[in-house]
């Protein structure tokens, strides 16, 4: 009784002072405060724009994302476990990353709360509906059909339990963002500079649909098919898009230097793209803002333990036209300065070749590249003979943070993605092409493409396919070489083959015939080369016939097995143990 | 605010209520015609007071009293009025006076005590040795000296009065005096810790009395040691008390932990310091420390409820003591502190060779050509003549650094030096009267650093002031004040973050790296322009408290306390980042870096409110102790943290925010958190033979949301003396021998504010440009936790403390399980498309069981050697007993989980031949292709392939607990002698079993593995066996540069390490000056010493690690600023 009465005074004293324990944040706000003002909307989506590409994705920035690919070889095997399938199934995480989801989806949920005149908050909410595209976009590729979470869930949603819907189907819904996204985003000439823009949106939209519509016709009767695939569906999406871009007329394709010789180059390493035709989005550094980047403390200084495939160089055309399987001009490949000459002439604007500036001040020239950086140390060394110059800046701080902007969107894609949706629709009439392949020829000078291609290559990557579809799609791996897109163009053509040849470089020899100008000494021993002569750097390695791509599951990521064990409707991807 | 007010009001009342000065003193006297010497002597016999009067005052002089129950003044009235006697009281005395002599002064009046007689005495100890300052005082009476500096003393006293002699450390005496008036008094020591009186929550306890589990350690264990912190002075010492420090950079404090695994969402001790919760042991002077208690059960803990979870470590500072002069007391000490264990990183040579044959073993190009390899010998050869580098090729006006270059670098030495320097010096002031008394203790402890060039060290200034006072018989106070200043600087972290840590920097970097480049300047990838001019970290901290307390003692028996407590903590941090040269050109043209050029300066402040009142009365009826006490506290903590920085100084000499022109950020965070609770203690015993004991807390927290803010914690304690039973039959052996046990349970509030709001984060300078600037972003709401509240532990304790042989052999057990139950779990697993992390939930239960033991052997031998020997031995094991993991993932918790517990394979061997490549299990799950030198794992599961199966509780394949990296079986023994002004200490402190498994495939295991798969690979002596066809007798793997070498590095039985120690953690050897001696320099003690910590560690571990600093910390195990011995020369003095 005694105990029971203490304890009763007790809590009367305890409950009359209940306000000194009251100790609410003071610097803080929460969920009930935020009432989706417009600079809160601002706000909110500012934290998206991180997950554009970066020039910390590779040493290279963007420019080294194709290691992942036949484009590039990095001096790492087992650089991508996806390439080189040593992939193992996570038990967690591994990319299985449902945040960015989640928080586009509390903006989309609660943005009506508003009280804002929806005009003025207009880009925030096609921001908004553009980022879960984008991340959207990111998952499917990764893991093919996915659970559509349209809403923030709760620990006790059952949502959480739920099954994967069609890759179709989540394709689909991606792209209704998308069309909400450029129904609400500003054009690109009213948008706030560094912010999406329609036009953007637009190019974003061709590209999630060109990759449905191909990945649904190539992997038709495969493990990773869709059932009543529509590929036709995703072209036309893809080619509208791209069509409605084009025909804005706000973008074109430009020169990027004064000099022909850098006409294409040029174009890849300025600070400044804000009135760029061509660049339409991208990432400013500033040294002064302490946000920077380091990619010019690689280019022409070392190389990045990378270089680019022999397959790579051999897909550039010949300057009349034809591929170097059936050109007059090609004058073989004992030499490096006979292999360039002649050629598609963004070839020598994407390596080096010797006597290019490296370095400079001013616009004076102090240091001119050699020879690849072979005999470096792995991390800086190059690998194939063949040394990455696109996306280098001379001009640039090479020791500490540079202020280069990072391309995130450029209009050369939209063209290529048209004409390569027209081409899959059999609609890739001349007209098509004279808008889009030969604009980016002309940039050049090279030869205009016809439809009827007028050659045949013994060597082309896709025998089974037409002449056109074969030549756009070489055009698309030449424009866009090295920026990145490799990857998933192997992934939705199912073209992996591609990548389980053995990958090789320029021939050792000539490098052994100019020892002397080859500093440091070059030592062949240490370099592996094949039975042909060729530089061959997985010549040691698991990978000396080719990356050990397993096709029959490596073209999608596995489920975290503790998602499958969580939730045992979730079914694991071909191939993948589940447990 | 209502509930203090309230007690305020109440402690006012009492204190009107029950004024007790000499007015209201009363006698009762009733005798006729009676000598007045009689009616006095009553007097004295009824009250406090003595008569002293002069030879003119005529106490032979008959007079009647009587009077019942009046005031003492009206019974002088009586006496005296109508007489030339004038009476007047001073202090205890009643001077009675003729009133002729008035006039004349007091002085010339020559008092007599009543029927007084004056004797002296020696009181000395039991060497002969005279004590000093030991009080002597008449029983009964207030009337008392303090021995003199040859420990005599006189005293006037009443006949056959008995004299009670008492000196701390020393048995108590009480001799009756006869008609001698010299007497020589010899004190024993006092072997009777029983007597000892412990600290407990809001009051003492007499040890003997207690119930709980609760140790408490001396001064002793700390003076005339060369400390930095009380966290080295107090490892080793408490049993179940477990404090590491995770580095020796210098500053570096200890934590702490009591009784093991708390809470899965961490629990730390509550740290007391003379009432003020919430302190940094690390800062306060060990000097200025009179004991440490540790209260490790949930009975003894339960006063404080809900901060006190995990224990209460309670700090009492030194005061004065009454009636004492004036004493001066200094202690210093000089060290020489030498790092531990250097790995011996093997020379540029060794090196090249060995990566040349991991990247062949990978499959890639040597990365050192045969002609680099020449260079390198050529260097090593003939360093002088031969350049450490060469241009760049592709860049000939720059060297080529991090490639071409062929120095040869011991990186760990090249950062670190030696040893450093520290010094340490205190100097106390102490003494009181009958009325007050004080403490005044100041010291300085100036601590250098191992960073060669960097110049780093750490300073701290403490000075603490006690303040006793008695105003009245019935009231006392205290006032407590206290400031700390420390000032640890640094290089610049703007740097230091960027390089990670030094260790981390020079195991990433390779041997044949340079160091200077061929023109002698430093090279950029040695980052040595960092350490000499990158610019000072200077971080600062002042930590001022103060304590004003007010005891009120109405009656005997009854006390109501009233104490107010403030702190404030200020800590400032200035980071000044220079732009340096980053390396020289080949022709020698300086090249700046200005990405650092930066200013950084952040002041933290923490303010503290704390008010405690609380009554307690006790009463002893007939062997029956009755105490009770209830009181009331409140705490208010507020943080306060504004920083500024900026870019692109003007000069960089007057580092400042206003001196910038540059990119400027500013921020602030605001925080505030306020508790408060009613605690009760009731206590009952039987003679000091049944003991019983009940707490209780009823306590809130602004932690949690309103409803479940509060919390109820009740504990219970007995105990049973069984030795003072009469029946008792070994009464001489076995003096004491006391059986306890206790239950009580406890909340933890130790988690973060507002997790049940969902906040959200305004975040600035987001990383991408809009519209030219770095824009502010909103984060996302997570999901809460609305029904959070406490966690609470429940702990039973069962224990005995035994006395042996005349208590030469003193004992104590306990064994404890404690319960923590509702954690503050990571939550449930669900799916990760939530795309959330979980809010905590209460949801999970945990077990701790753990025993301490500790024993003391004293003794002497024949008349000089005085030794001591002791054991302290604890243990601990957790558990999950409850967790809500219903498919058992073996990457969660599960119920049955022992905490720390290390999952693996168990190794086969190395494969050796085509035979074993055969037929060894299918390992694909780990790495496509195996080859000779490769690791065999054992199919435990005979399914003829190496799986962990679905990682499920159950289906784990061929993995299996393989280990538990909890330290088990922690010990500190002690041993001391005396002789003949000799002193010596022995303290050895270990750990006798633990397990660590070493991370593999990523450069945070380099210092054990060497080859971690290429960048952050170095090599060390120990890791050069290694398997090659050359080698097939390694001990390491065949060896890859690539991400290849994780399949070898899994962790496994093979390369498991014991991480069991034991470490000569103090030898000190000291001397006292005879007293002879130091008397005629007018000193009181010299005592010299030397002293020697951390002198050799016993351990299995691989040779590069210290088992103390395993972990590591800025880039993986091993990877601590290193550790030291020390050797010191030491020195104390009383003046």
């Amino acid at each position: 009784m005694k105990r029971n009465y203490i304890y009763i005074v007790l809590a009367m004293l305890a409950i009359s002072c209940n306000d000194y324990l009251d100790r609410p944040p003071l610097d803080m706000i929460t969920d009930k405060e935020i009432t989706f003002s417009e600079k809160e909307m601002e706000l909110y989506v500012n934290k998206f724009y991180g997950n554009f590409p970066d020039s910390w994705d590779t040493e290279y920035g963007i420019f080294g994302l194709d290691n992942s690919s036949d484009n590039m070889i990095h001096g790492n095997y087992n650089y991508n476990s996806l390439l080189s399938g040593t992939y193992i199934e996570p038990t967690s995480g591994g990319g299985w990353d449902w945040g960015n989801i989640r928080s586009t989806n509390f903006f989309i949920e609660n943005y009506s709360r508003t009280t804002e005149n929806i005009a003025n908050v207009a880009p925030y909410i096609g921001e908004a509906y553009f980022w879960r595209a984008w991340f959207y976009f990111k998952l499917m590729k990764r893991y093919g059909d996915l659970p559509w979470i349209n809403k923030t869930l709760s620990t006790n949603s059952e949502e959480l339990y739920g099954e994967r819907i069609s890759r179709s189907i989540i394709a689909d819904s991606i792209i209704q963002d998308m069309n909400k996204a450029i129904e609400y985003l500003p054009l690109r000439s009213s948008a706030t500079q560094g912010r999406i823009h329609k036009e953007a949106a637009l190019l974003f939209l061709s590209r999630i649909a060109l990759y449905e519509g191909s990945w649904e016709k190539y992997h038709q009767n495969t493990p990773f098919g869709v059932s009543n695939a529509n590929p036709e569906h995703f072209f036309r999406t893809a080619a509208d898009a791209a069509e409605k871009l084009i025909n804005l007329g706000t973008h074109a394709i430009e020169k990027g230097g004064e000099k022909p010789n850098e006409y294409y180059w040029g174009l890849f390493n300025k600070k400044d793209y804000s009135s760029s035709k061509e660049i339409m989005m991208y990432r400013a550094h500033s040294i002064s803002l302490g946000l920077i980047e380091w990619t010019n403390n690689y280019f022409g200084i070392s190389d990045a333990d990378t270089g680019l495939s022999k397959y790579l160089i051999e897909s550039y055309l010949c300057t009349d036209g034809k591929p170097i399987s059936v050109s007059s001009l090609y004058k073989g490949d004992d030499l490096l300065s006979d292999e360039l000459s002649n050629r598609d002439p963004r070839l020598t604007q994407t390596i080096y070749v010797k006597g290019d500036v490296c370095n400079s001040v001013n616009g004076v020239p102090t240091g001119y590249f050699t020879y690849p950086n072979m005999a470096y140390e792995a991390r800086l060394r190059n690998t194939t003979g063949y040394q990455l110059k696109k996306g280098a800046n001379p001009e640039a701080n090479h020791t500490s943070g540079d202020e280069t902007g990072t391309i995130i969107f450029r209009y050369a894609e939209a063209l290529l993605n048209y004409a390569e949706a027209k081409a899959e629709l059999n609609e890739c009439t001349q007209s098509v092409l004279d808008k889009t392949i030969n604009v980016l020829r002309d940039r050049v000078g090279m030869p205009h493409l016809t439809t009827e291609v007028g050659f045949v290559d013994p060597k082309w990557d896709f025998p089974e396919l037409s002449p056109l579809l074969n030549e756009i799609r070489r055009e698309r791996r030449i424009e866009l070489a090295c920026e990145g897109y490799r990857f998933d163009d192997l992934f939705r053509w199912a073209a992996t083959r591609l990548i389980k040849r053995p990958m090789y470089g320029a021939k050792m020899q000539q490098f052994i015939n100019v020892k002397n100008e080859f500093k440091p000494a070059l030592d062949p021993k240490n370099i592996a080369v094949n039975e042909q002569g060729y530089i061959a750097p997985y010549w040691n390695s698991p990978a000396k016939n080719g990356w050990q791509f397993d096709e029959s599951k490596n073209y999608l990521y596995a489920i975290p097995l503790n998602e499958l064990v969580m939730n045992p409707k979730l079914k694991q991807n071909p191939g993948y143990r589940a447990q | 605010m209502k509930i203090s007010t309230l007690f305020l009001f109440l402690l006012i009342f009492c204190l009107h209520a029950e004024n007790t000065n000499s007015q209201n003193v009363r006698v009762t006297v009733k005798h006729d015609n009676i000598e007045l010497q009689t009616v006095l002597n009553e007097i004295e016999k009824q009250t406090d007071y003595l008569f002293v009067y002069d030879k003119y005052v005529n106490v032979n002089r008959k007079v009647s009293l009587n009077l019942k129950k009046r005031p003492l003044k009206e019974a002088l009235e009586q006496l005296f009025e109508g007489t030339d006697v004038n009476y007047s009281l001073d202090g205890t005395y009643i001077v009675l006076s003729h009133k002729e002599n008035k006039e004349k002064g007091r002085e010339n009046i020559v008092l007599i005590t009543q029927q007084g007689k004056r004797i002296t005495g020696t009181v000395k100890d039991a060497n002969g040795e005279p004590i000093i300052g030991a009080n002597v005082v008449e029983k009964g009476t207030t009337n008392g000296i303090i021995t003199d500096i040859d420990g005599k003393f006189s005293l006037n006293i009443k006949p056959n009065a008995t004299l009670k002699i008492s000196y701390i450390g020393y048995a108590s005496l009480e001799i009756k005096t006869n008609n001698a008036i010299s007497y020589i008094i010899t004190l024993q020591e006092d072997t009777k810790i029983l007597d000892e009186v412990v600290v407990v929550g809001y009051g003492t306890q007499k040890k003997v009395n207690l119930t709980g589990a609760v140790s408490q350690v001396g001064n002793k264990f700390i003076e005339n040691r060369t400390m930095r912190n009380i966290g080295q002075a107090l490892e080793g010492q408490i049993p179940n008390l477990n404090i590491t420090t995770a580095s020796g950079e210098p500053g570096t404090g200890s934590t702490f932990n009591i009784r093991g695994t708390t809470s899965l969402s961490g629990g730390d001790p509550l740290i007391i310091i003379d009432g003020i919760s919430g302190g940094d042991l690390n800062t306060i002077n060990p000097n200025d420390v009179e004991s440490i208690t540790v209260l490790k059960d949930a009975a003894s803990c339960a006063i404080y409820g809900a901060r006190a979870a995990y224990g209460v470590i309670l700090v009492t500072t030194k005061t004065g003591s009454k009636n004492s002069k004036i004493r001066i007391t200094y202690s210093g000490t000089v060290s020489d502190n030498l790092r531990t264990r250097i790995p011996d990183q093997v020379n540029s040579l060794e090196f090249a060779e060995a990566y040349n044959i991991a990247s062949k073993n990978s499959g890639q190009a040597p990365m050192f050509t045969d002609e680099h390899i020449a260079r390198i010998k050529a260097y090593i050869n003939d360093p002088e003549h031969t350049p450490s580098n060469l241009p760049n090729p592709s860049n000939p006006n720059y060297w080529s650094y991090a490639t071409l270059d062929n120095d040869n670098v011991d990186w760990i030495r090249t950062f670190f030096k030696p040893s450093y320097f520290s010094q340490k010096h205190d100097i106390n002031v102490n003494g009181g009267n009958e009325n007050s008394n004080f403490y005044i203790g100041a010291g300085i402890f100036d601590q250098g650093g191992l960073l060669k060039y960097a110049n780093d060290k750490y300073k701290r200034f403490n000075i603490i002031s006690n303040v006793h006072f008695e105003p009245y018989k019935w009231l006392n106070g205290d006032l407590k004040i206290s400031f700390m200043k420390d000032d640890k600087n640094t290089i610049s972290n703007a740097y230091d973050g960027d390089i990670g840590s030094w260790m981390h920097l020079a195991t990433t970097r390779f041997p044949n790296w340079s160091l200077k480049d061929p023109n002698g300047h430093w090279a950029s990838t040695s980052h040595m322009y960092k350490l000499i001019n990158g610019g000072r970290g200077i971080t600062q901290g002042n930590i001022f408290s103060m304590t004003g307390i007010l005891q009120a003692i109405p009656i005997e028996g009854w006390k109501i306390n009233m104490d107010y407590s403030f702190k404030r903590n200020d800590f400032q941090s200035k980071q000044h980042a220079k732009p340096v040269i980053w390396e020289y050109t080949v022709d020698e043209h300086p090249v700046m870096t200005t990405q650092f050029d930066s200013y950084f300066t952040g002041i933290n402040t923490t303010n503290y409110y704390s008010l405690n009142s609380y009554t307690s009365y006790e009463k002893n009826i007939n062997g029956n102790y009755f105490s009770a006490l209830i009181g009331y506290q409140q705490e208010y903590t507020k943080g306060h943290n504004v920083s500024a920085s900026r870019r692109e100084l003007v000069s960089q000499d007057l580092p400042s925010i206003s001196v910038g022109v540059g990119d400027q950020n500013t921020g602030e965070d605001l925080s505030h958190w306020a508790d408060q609770g009613i605690f009760m203690r009731l206590n009952y015993n039987y003679k000091e033979k049944y003991l019983i004991e009940f707490n209780g807390r009823y306590d809130g927290s602004s932690k949690f949301p309103k409803g479940h803010r509060w919390g109820y914690f009740p504990s219970v304690s007995i105990g049973y003396n069984i030795a003072k039973e009469n029946y008792w039959p070994w009464k001489n052996e076995i003096s004491n021998l006391k059986l306890r046990g206790s239950w009580g349970k406890l909340g933890n509030q130790n988690v973060a504010n507002y997790l049940y709001l969902a906040t959200v984060g305004i975040g600035t300078k987001y990383g991408y440009i809009i519209n030219g600037e770095l824009p502010n972003t909103l984060g996302t709401p997570g999901l809460i936790s609305p029904n959070l509240t406490w966690e609470t532990s429940k702990t039973l304790d069962f224990g005995f403390d035994i006395s042996l042989l005349n208590n030469k052999l003193q004992g104590s057990f306990d064994w404890y399980n404690r319960a923590t139950t509702g954690m503050f779990g990571p939550a449930d697993p669900v799916p990760a498309i939530i795309g959330t992390s979980l809010p905590q939930q209460n949801n999970a239960n945990l077990s701790t069981k753990g025993f301490e033991i500790s024993v003391t052997w004293r003794d002497q031998i024949g008349k000089d050697l005085h030794y001591s020997v002791g054991l302290v031995l604890s243990d601990y094991n957790s558990k999950i007993t409850k967790y809500n993991n219903p498919n058992n993932l073996i990457d969660n918790y599960y119920v049955g989980r022992k905490i720390n517990e290390i999952w693996g394979y168990e190794t086969a061997g190395i494969i050796q031949t085509d035979d074993d490549l055969a037929k060894m299990p299918d390992q694909s799950i780990l790495y496509g292709k195996w080859q000779k030198g490769d690791i065999m794992y054992k199919d435990l599961n005979g399914d003829g392939k190496i799986t962990d199966g679905k990682r499920v509780l159950g289906d784990t394949g061929d993995y299996k607990v393989i280990g538990n990296s909890t330290p088990r079986f922690a010990f500190g023994i002690t041993a001391s002698g005396e002789w003949k002004g000799f002193d010596l200490n022995i303290f050895l402190q270990g750990i006798a079993k633990r397990d660590y498994a070493v991370p593999g495939g990523n450069n945070a295991g380099t210092l054990f593995w060497g080859f971690v798969g290429g960048w952050g690979t170095n090599l060390y002596k120990t890791t050069m066996d290694f398997w090659t066809e050359d080698n097939t007798n390694a001990y390491l793997p065949r060896p890859y540069n690539s991400s290849e070498v994780s399949k070898n590095q899994q962790v496994q039985t093979r390369y498991l390490q014991n991480a069991a120690y034991m470490r000569l953690k103090n030898l000190q050897l000291g001397y006292t000056i005879p007293h002879s001696i130091v008397n005629k320099i007018s000193l009181q003690r010299i005592r010299l010493y030397i002293s020697g910590e951390n002198l050799f560690t016993i351990t299995g571990l691989n040779k590069n690690f210290d088992p103390e600093t395993l972990s590591g910390w800025g880039g993986g195990m091993g990877k601590s600023y290193p550790i030291t011995k020390s050797l010191a020369f030491g020195l104390n003095i009383d003046f």
